[in-house]
């Protein structure tokens, strides 16, 4: 073994060697006076860099420590908001449905008629006058005026009493439509005639199909989109935007209490639910928020900002027509112009897991973007206070928009995979501000964000693209 | 349906993880990154983040190895995708060194001893990695090479013709300071 220059002795003086190896090496240390100092030299070197080496003193910031602490419920509320997602909705579905609709009300008012009047035709001067006593007008005829000419003018309201009382909720609905609300038309007797002439009115009732079934506002809110793109905004005349934050559009859905009854909803219900007089709105609690900027894939010249804001879903602030406004600012010095792009509220899906908003911007920069981060905007949230401990003094009513002239090909993997989103809502929407903007971008992009994700949401957004690409034509 | 259980021993795991390695990882991440402190934080978000997607089981037992591969998989992403990472490059390291010794520097040992820190930016980004991981983030041999996925052997071979470059290197300052040289 050369004394001075083997691994094995930098391993012996850094106690890295197996116990049997460490005892062999020693002995042979102890007995060579070069291999001994050489070790020596080691060890004070080892010594002053532990001694020396630099204190770790850097944390993460309050909203990335809240962030990952909150990592359970996020992951069970993106795998949610994937099962939220409707399948591929077609333009033709609800059409279908409705022509569906409608199909088997005029069916159950056929069947409803023919069987009324087969029934006329068979028994009803016979055992109908006898069964029922009422109403008074079609009874008196047939007992005491037995003659047929006497029955002529009351068939006609015998066509509607006829049946047995109808039973609504014994009327199943067809299996291929099961889901579905099915509305039927009911043909019922309205107060007794007072003339020959026959009354019959058709109420429109509206059945669950199952009663298990929990009502619409039973089930979780759905994601909201709003594609809100718009005409630029030059700085120099308005540099301020907002983004409002509706925390009761996202608070999570209550749990179903047993079965519901069918009824139909008051169109007056939401404004009775409000208060006459609007008493002060609770300040908003926040989890956290971040703001993410990257080069615009469609236009090179632009950029795209990120905002997301992780809120409780369940909150005082999230009292029905309580809105907080998010005051987006950009500095004018580096940029130009800006639009607002669109916007995405995933609600809560337990009590106990967060809301999040995200809202996505384009601007213009003043220049070219430098390679030093700089801040070119800043976020306010009046009324809002963080949900945890700060663990170092700063300012939580502002998030300061930071441009580190990250490219779109560096960004996140979430950051490519929504901004291919928001592309496709560009796309769908005509805009026609959107620079080299197409199919084959969007796919690019969120083919490169990968398809790693956990529910498969990206895949299946990849395939709806594509589809829609060859439905197009494209 | 995740299990609760797992996202109870999840939360707990991460807990633990953030009180036992937050700062060391950025700093470690920040290493990598050039010491952009601020990039090297969301690498670390990252990595606690995935955390929660581990199972806690077969991470617990070698948290410390799985955090730090992890954070450095992200941190040399981000370089990849920066186009920054030049793995080995020795001649170019050396070139953007500044080699004048600090004026302010005493010419004593013990003192040329603690410039020993920034005299590793003269190795190799492979010794300086492996210094660090072992002095700056007390990590073992196994350690090292479970998070660089190199072998002991190598990790052994690094370390010691890293801290013997080092020395070198000390030496030849301390000759440069000496009064008599």
């Amino acid at each position: 073994m050369n004394t001075n220059d083997h691994p094995d002795l930098t391993a012996y003086a850094l106690g890295e060697l197996e116990a049997e190896h460490a005892e062999a090496m020693a002995r042979w240390i102890a007995e060579n006076p070069q291999a001994q100092a050489e070790a020596d030299g080691l060890t004070e070197l080892t010594h002053h860099l532990k001694a020396t080496a630099p204190i770790a003193v850097a944390t993460l910031h309050p909203h990335q420590r809240d962030a990952v602490l909150n990592g359970p419920q996020r992951v069970r509320q993106l795998v949610a908001a994937a099962q939220q997602k409707p399948q591929r909705k077609s333009v033709l579905m609800p059409l279908l449905r409705n022509v569906a609709r409608l199909a088997a009300a005029a069916a159950m008012l056929l069947i409803g008629y023919q069987a009324g009047s087969h029934f006329n035709k068979s028994q009803a001067s016979t055992d109908l006058a006898a069964a029922n006593p009422e109403p008074a007008a079609p009874k008196a005829p047939a007992s005491a005026q037995p003659a047929p000419m006497k029955m002529e003018p009351f068939k006609a309201v015998e066509v509607v009493k006829a049946p047995p009382a109808p039973e609504p909720a014994t009327i199943a609905a067809p299996a291929s439509l099961k889901p579905e609300p099915i509305v039927v038309a009911v043909v019922e007797k309205l107060a007794p005639a007072p003339s020959t002439v026959p009354v019959v009115a058709a109420k429109v009732t509206s059945l669950m199909p199952v009663a298990k079934e929990p009502t619409p506002a039973a089930k979780a809110p759905a994601v909201i989109h709003r594609l809100v793109s718009s005409a630029f905004i030059n700085t120099a005349r308005d540099s301020q935007t907002e983004v409002i934050l509706r925390p009761a559009e996202t608070r999570p859905a209550p749990a179903p209490t047993g079965p519901v009854a069918a009824a139909p909803i008051r169109s007056d219900a939401k404004a009775a639910a409000q208060p006459l007089s609007k008493p002060k709105q609770a300040d908003l609690r926040l989890h956290s928020w971040k703001a993410e900027v990257a080069s615009c894939p469609w236009d090179e010249s632009r950029r795209l900002v990120r905002l997301v804001v992780q809120i409780p879903g369940e909150q005082p602030a999230a009292a029905p027509g309580n809105e907080y406004a998010l005051r987006v600012g950009f500095d004018p010095k580096y940029v130009r112009s800006f639009r607002p792009l669109g916007e995405r509220s995933m609600p809560a899906v337990a009590a106990d897991a967060p809301a999040f908003h995200i809202a996505w911007y384009e601007f213009v920069p003043n220049g070219q973007p430098a390679d030093t981060a700089r801040v070119i905007g800043s976020v306010k949230l009046p009324n809002a206070q963080f949900t945890t401990v700060t663990t170092a003094p700063f300012d939580s009513s502002t998030l300061q928009v930071v441009d580190r002239g990250t490219a779109w090909a560096s960004a996140r993997d979430d950051f490519l995979f929504e901004s291919a989103v928001m592309g496709f809502g560009l796309l769908l929407k005509g805009d026609k501000d959107c620079g080299s903007l197409n199919h084959e971008l969007v796919l690019d992009l969120a083919q490169r964000a990968g398809d790693a994700d956990r529910d498969n949401e990206r895949a299946k957004f990849t395939r709806l693209v594509k589809e829609a690409g060859r439905a197009t034509g494209l | 349906m995740p299990d609760p259980r797992t996202q109870i021993d999840s939360t707990a795991l991460v807990r633990e993880a953030m009180g036992l390695y937050e700062s060391q990882l950025i700093a470690y991440a920040a290493n990598i990154l050039s010491g952009d402190t601020e990039r090297a934080r969301d690498v670390v978000q990252d990595t606690f983040l995935r955390l929660f997607q581990a199972e806690p089981e077969r991470v617990r037992e070698n948290l410390k190895a799985w955090l730090y591969t992890v954070c450095r998989n992200r941190a040399l992403d981000i370089l990849r995708k920066d186009h920054r990472l030049e793995l080995g490059d020795d001649e170019k390291i050396l070139s953007f060194t500044d080699h004048r010794p600090d004026p302010s520097n005493a010419t004593d040992t013990s003192e040329l001893y603690d410039r020993a820190w920034q005299l590793l930016e003269q190795l190799s980004h492979n010794q300086r990695e492996v210094i660090r991981l072992k002095f700056q983030h007390d990590c073992s041999y196994k350690d090292i090479a479970r998070i660089t996925g190199l072998s002991m052997g190598n990790v052994g071979f690094l370390m010691h013709v890293g801290l013997k470059k080092l020395r070198a290197l000390l030496t030849e300052e301390l000759s440069e300071h000496s009064p008599f040289s």
